[in-house]
Order: C-alpha cells, then structure tokens, then sequence
C-alpha cells in the first residue's frame, strides 16, 4: 500500500524549483500575455483586441510548442498527483485530541 | 499566472494563424465580416467556413449526398489575370499548353497546397486557348468529411494559392510599368523618334 508521509510532501514541494517560464521573443511573450494568459484567467479575448502588428506566424507556432510541452504537460503531471493523492486510503491512528 | 489546460486552445491558434495571414495579405476585411470577434473553440468552424467562400471573389459549392463530398468552385480576377498572362506568354513565344511556364508553376502550388490529403481532390481549370478562354479559368476543389482534414488546413490553402496568383500577377504588373517607363526616359528612343520627325 502507498503511503506518503504528508510532512515530506510538503517539504519537498517547497524545496522544488520554481516554474520558470522559457525565453520568449517579444511576439510569442505579446501572445503568451495578451491571449493565453486572458484566457487562462477566465476572460474573454476578441481579435479585435489583439494587435495583429505585434507578432507573426512564427510567434503562434512557438506558443502552440510552449502550450504543448510545457503547460499542457505540466497541467497532465499536475492532474496525475492530484488524482493519486486523492485516491489515497487514510490511514487510521490514535492521536491526543488535546 | 496560473498554468492551465485550456479546452480548444490549439484550434484558437489555428483561427489567430488564419487571421494573421489575411491581415499580412491586405485582406483582413474578410475577418472582419467573417469571423465571430471572440476567439473561442465553438466559432472555429463558422470562421473557417467563411474564410473558404471568401477568399476568392467567386464561390459556388454543392453537395453529393450520395457520395458524400463537397464541390467548390472558385473564380478571381487573379486567377483569370494570371492565366492571360499564361496565353499571352503561350502566343508570344509559340509554347503549347502544356510547356507553358505560368501552367506548370500554377500546378505545382496546386499541388503543392492542395495535395496533402487524401480526401482532398482538386482541378486548376486554366485555360491558354484564347484570351477569352482565359479569362473563365477557375479552381475546382472536392472535399470528403476526413479527420485529418480540417477546415482551417484548406482555409489556409486556398489563402496561400490566392497569394500566389495574385503575387505574380503583381509582379507582371511592375515589369510592364518598368518596362514603359523606362522606354519613355530613354533619351535614344527620344532622338531616334525627333530624327524620324524632321526627316
């Protein structure tokens, strides 16, 4: 049976390196802030709102690689633990309730 | 920021691709009565769809219920332009149809955008007989439901085929400009004709 010791867990997840997003030119940072980034948070974002000079094709192609490998890949990685911790059985003790 | 899946994100690059590409090509008034405003995976298709019939200045489709696919015809000045500048190049240096320069490029970026699918079939209908003949030349696309055939694939096709038509079409355009101004500073061509005169 899997057991996880909850103090290590979270010992080591502040231990882990911070995510650092990967250098940018400043059309595909234009699009990772003003496209992905709104529609990360929720909001909506019109063509009309997005300045068609600022980046080129090349630009959405590195930011569907970015999407890809790093954040879809990272959000699968996050999405497994998630579910594993979940299905974890609790493990019964005796502890002082005071 | 929060990292996150985001449902559609990829077709939504797709339709910023598409975009992108018609503002580069001066016809960006086709987003603008086309496409839905907000970027979102449930307009894709629509935006899409509107970019195929519009791209070209003439569009006809049918559908074979049978058989199951759809035919579009496509029709521009540019492609009757091009395919005038195909039978004047034809005439002028006695060249059949066939060897015709401006028939075979048209075909390989035919080919080229168009024949990366098996359920996409297509017919460049150019025509060097006659300067009339040319100027009914046309684009006849088949296209057969297929999953790995998207909309925004042939949108971006027939976006790139349009460019290519009307790139050399321009280009025509400036050699004759340079061609007639040149001959109209040329002070040789002047004298010559002054002496032709007075004689």
């Amino acid at each position: 049976m899997l057991q996880v010791c909850v103090k290590q867990l979270l010992s080591a997840i502040q231990s882990a390196e911070a995510f650092t997003l990967p250098e940018m030119d400043t059309g595909t940072a234009y699009l990772y802030n003003n496209l992905y980034g709104k529609l990360a948070q929720g909001e909506d974002v019109g063509l009309s709102n997005l300045d068609m000079t600022a980046f080129d094709t090349d630009d959405i192609a590195s930011l569907k690689e970015l999407y890809t490998e790093v954040f879809e890949a990272n959000s699968h990685a996050a999405s497994g633990l998630t579910m594993t911790l979940r299905h974890m059985n609790p493990i019964c003790k005796i502890v002082n309730y005071v | 920021m929060m990292i996150d899946k985001l449902e559609g994100f990829e077709m939504i690059l797709d339709t910023l691709t598409v975009a992108k590409e018609l503002h580069d090509i001066d016809r960006y008034d086709i987003v603008q009565t086309q496409f839905f405003d907000t970027l979102c995976l449930d307009a894709f298709y629509e935006n899409m769809l509107g970019v195929i019939a519009s791209v070209f200045t003439g569009f006809h489709n049918d559908y074979e219920d049978d058989e199951e696919y759809e035919i579009m015809i496509f029709t521009d000045d540019v492609i009757s332009k091009y395919y005038c500048l195909a039978w004047e190049y034809g005439w002028s240096h006695n060249v059949s149809h066939n060897e015709n320069p401006y028939v075979i490029e048209a075909k390989r970026e035919a080919n080229r955008w168009l024949g990366y699918c098996f359920s996409i079939g297509y017919k460049l209908l150019g025509y060097t007989r006659t300067k009339k003949t040319a100027m009914q030349s046309k684009l006849v696309v088949y296209s057969a439901p297929c999953e790995c055939c998207s909309f925004d694939s042939l949108a971006y096709s027939l976006l790139q085929l349009y460019q290519f038509f009307a790139r050399k079409c321009e280009e025509h355009r400036e050699r004759v400009t340079k061609v007639r101004d040149a001959a109209l500073e040329n002070p040789a061509i002047t004298d010559a004709r002054e002496g032709v005169m007075a004689a």
